[in-house]
């Protein structure tokens, strides 16, 4: 989410494949699945069909889901 | 002579030996790159490719305007190997299968949101920082084929982006502004001119509380453009065409196009330059052409400003860019139109 040199956007792409490795990795996998990770934004749960990014604030995962008001909050 | 010979011999002779040990080389100092590309191929080329559509779009923007608007944008693919400090801090999209029009719009989205007239932001109005926003999203996406048929991927991709930014677009303000700037965008150098300008108040006024005075010019000034771009109609409803001057406190912009000089001569035009510099009070001044004009301007034009810059002027102003790029198809009803823009500006403005 920073830019770097002045010049850079810097972005990372989460493809479905490695989704899972991703949350494990987070150890949010279980409740991903159990959909009780919610939208930071408006609360919704997130799941597979609505996930829009995912910020990392401190370690702590943030996630958002693609309607377009919460993808305008990620910004 | 000698030992080129002893050299070409040597490598004849022990080029399998060598050829090993570089391949080892490369293989010892890259194994860990080397195994990424081939566990993760076909991400290694989705993200090449959503590279280099998002490369060529913001570099033909940027260079339209003549300034990079648009930040370069470097892509990294999330794997569950890659430390959580890597990610920090970077915002990570997630890729569903054969979303890449959504992917591209988040991408164009993001960069915009980031890097968009970054140092300006806090002193222009608020709408039409989101206006020239959705514009520069929207000609980056369609390719400033603003008025023609769109393929699949672009109609999808400004699908997505539109919904992004669907806030500005259910805005009342913005939509004027964004209609004006439309306008502006279709004769070209209007909006190369007003992005230019949004971007020098951002570095001339860098340390200076933005004030609502500041806000309020810059709305002057799109108004100033659009007259400009409407001119025929601003003529028909007011009797008199538009001024070519724009003179506030923090916008201070002289436009001059060059038309009919093969029958009249640049005279008239250097006079008005003149005139514009040393009575209206300007300190930018946008010189603008078209079709034939091109080479005239690049050639002659830009000499005679650089010469008075240097013998009437002191060195105190200069020919800070030629920007020369296509009319879009929109605009003209055959080819393409090679339009020029030359930025005479003094060095104090910014």
């Amino acid at each position: 989410m920073t830019r770097a040199k002045g010049e850079e956007i810097h972005l990372a792409l989460l493809f479905e494949k490695q989704l899972k490795g991703f949350l494990e990795r987070l150890g949010k996998y279980d409740d991903f699945a159990a959909m009780k990770i919610n939208c930071e934004n408006c609360n919704k749960p997130v799941t597979l069909d609505n996930l829009g990014y995912v910020a990392l604030k401190g370690g702590e995962a943030r996630f958002y889901c693609d309607s377009p008001d919460c993808m305008k909050e990620v910004s | 002579m000698k030992g080129l010979t002893w050299l070409a011999n040597f490598f004849k002779d022990q080029y399998p030996g060598i050829l090993t040990t570089l391949v080892a080389a490369l293989l010892i100092t890259s194994w860990k790159k080397i195994v990424f590309f081939f566990s993760h191929i076909p991400q290694v080329f989705y993200k090449r490719g959503m590279e280099k559509i998002v490369s060529e779009s913001t570099s033909r923007m940027n260079k339209a305007i003549g300034i990079d608007i648009f930040p370069k944008v470097k892509l990294k693919i999330v794997t569950a190997e890659l430390p959580a400090q890597e990610l920090e801090d970077k915002l990570i999209i997630f890729v569903r299968k054969e979303n890449k029009p959504s992917v591209y719009a988040s991408i164009v989205h993001q960069a915009l949101d980031k890097g968009f007239l970054r140092d300006s932001k806090r002193y222009i109005d608020p709408s039409l920082y989101e206006s020239a926003k959705y514009l520069t999203g929207k000609i980056s996406i369609t390719g400033d084929k603003i008025a023609e048929p769109l393929d699949n991927f672009k109609r999808d991709a400004m699908r997505y982006f539109d919904r992004k930014m669907e806030n500005a677009l259910s805005d009342a303000n913005t939509l004027s502004l964004m209609q004006k700037e439309e306008l502006l965008a279709t004769q070209g150098f209007f909006r190369a001119v007003l992005l230019q300008e949004l971007n020098a108040v951002g570095t001339r006024m860098s340390g200076r509380l933005p004030s609502d005075a500041c806000k309020q010019e810059s709305l002057k000034f799109i108004d100033f453009l659009h007259d400009l771009a409407r001119k025929d109609e601003y003529n028909q409803e007011r009797g008199v065409l538009p001024p070519t001057d724009f003179v506030g406190q923090y916008f201070k912009v002289g436009v001059l196009f060059i038309r009919r000089a093969d029958s009249v001569g640049l005279t008239g035009h250097f006079r008005a330059v003149r005139m514009k510099i040393d009575q209206q009070g300007v300190l930018s001044i946008y010189v603008m052409g078209k079709g034939r004009h091109t080479k005239q301007i690049s050639g002659d034009f830009v000499g005679w400003l650089k010469h008075i810059a240097k013998e009437d002027y002191g060195n105190d102003w200069s020919v800070e860019k030629v920007i020369e790029y296509k009319l879009p198809k929109a605009q003209e009803q055959a080819d393409e139109v090679i339009s020029i823009c030359c930025l005479f500006r003094h060095r104090s403005w910014l």
